[in-house]
């Protein structure tokens, strides 16, 4: 895939983190969570999103083969938990809504893939604090340096293709399997 | 049944795990559609975001209880 291929792709999965997260930002915003959500959020989201993409396809998939939905969901999902695009607008007075707006974002992104049944966008709230607690605790070490570089300048278009560990390849497995299951999950 | 067999052991070089990794998928969806995807959201975004700050509050209140 040539570059400028590969940055239409990004622009265009971009706009679908852009509106959503401008959904879940006007809602935490009803209740007083004040949270900053920078401009070039998106397009990182979506160039993380497909750095993911490749690495795990190039373990899992057939070559040139296409990404199942709950794949995709998956890796918005932890692709979102790599880039944490909300941040709290007073670090010093970090609220709880505030710790939650990723995973909230994360999984709104991710069931997006699933037109989901009801029972999957509703969760019992019990249940629905151990998923985000498991999306707080989600670590991909390959994507550290492009985090790092994205912060120093803001480039995400020339990042070379990651090569993922087994344990960080288990992590997409596991959220693949979640999601899957969440969207099987009977009202 | 033989007692010399012990308990616990895993494959220190993943013998067994690695070749079910290398399995490949044989589950693959249509091109990615940012539309539809769209679409799904705004289908259940309310219903979603609604459930999400009721949550909060609950959240809130169960603080104390962890």
């Amino acid at each position: 895939m040539t570059d400028p291929e590969r940055e239409a792709r990004v622009r265009a999965r971009a706009v679908l983190f852009a509106e959503v997260a401008r959904r879940v930002h006007a809602n935490l915003e009803q209740d007083g969570v004040q949270l900053v959500f920078r401009a070039d959020a998106p397009v990182v989201l979506s160039a993380a999103y497909f750095l993911l993409n490749d690495a795990y396809k190039q373990r899992r998939a057939k070559p040139g083969s296409l990404t199942d939905d709950h794949k995709k969901a998956a890796l918005t999902a932890v692709a979102t938990m790599v880039v944490r695009p909300f941040a709290p607008m007073n670090p010093d007075a970090e609220t709880f809504g505030a710790t939650l707006a990723n995973p909230i974002y994360a999984f709104a992104c991710a069931l997006s893939w699933l037109d989901p049944p009801a029972s999957a966008r509703r969760l019992p709230f019990d249940y629905l604090k151990r998923f985000y607690l498991s999306l707080l605790n989600v670590r991909m070490p390959s994507m550290a340096r492009f985090i790092d570089l994205v912060n120093i300048d803001g480039r995400w278009q020339d990042y070379p293709p990651i090569a993922m560990s087994p344990s960080e390849l288990d992590t997409i497995d596991d959220w693949v399997w979640r999601f899957f299951m969440l969207s099987s999950r009977k009202t | 049944m033989s007692k010399s067999a012990k308990f616990g052991q895993t494959s220190a070089d993943h013998l067994a795990i690695e070749p079910l990794r290398a399995l490949k998928d044989d589950n693959h969806a249509a091109p990615a559609d940012e539309a539809r995807a769209l679409r799904n959201f705004e289908s259940f975004a309310s219903d979603f975001l609604d459930h999400q700050r009721a949550f909060l509050r609950w959240a809130k209140t169960q603080q104390s209880d962890d």
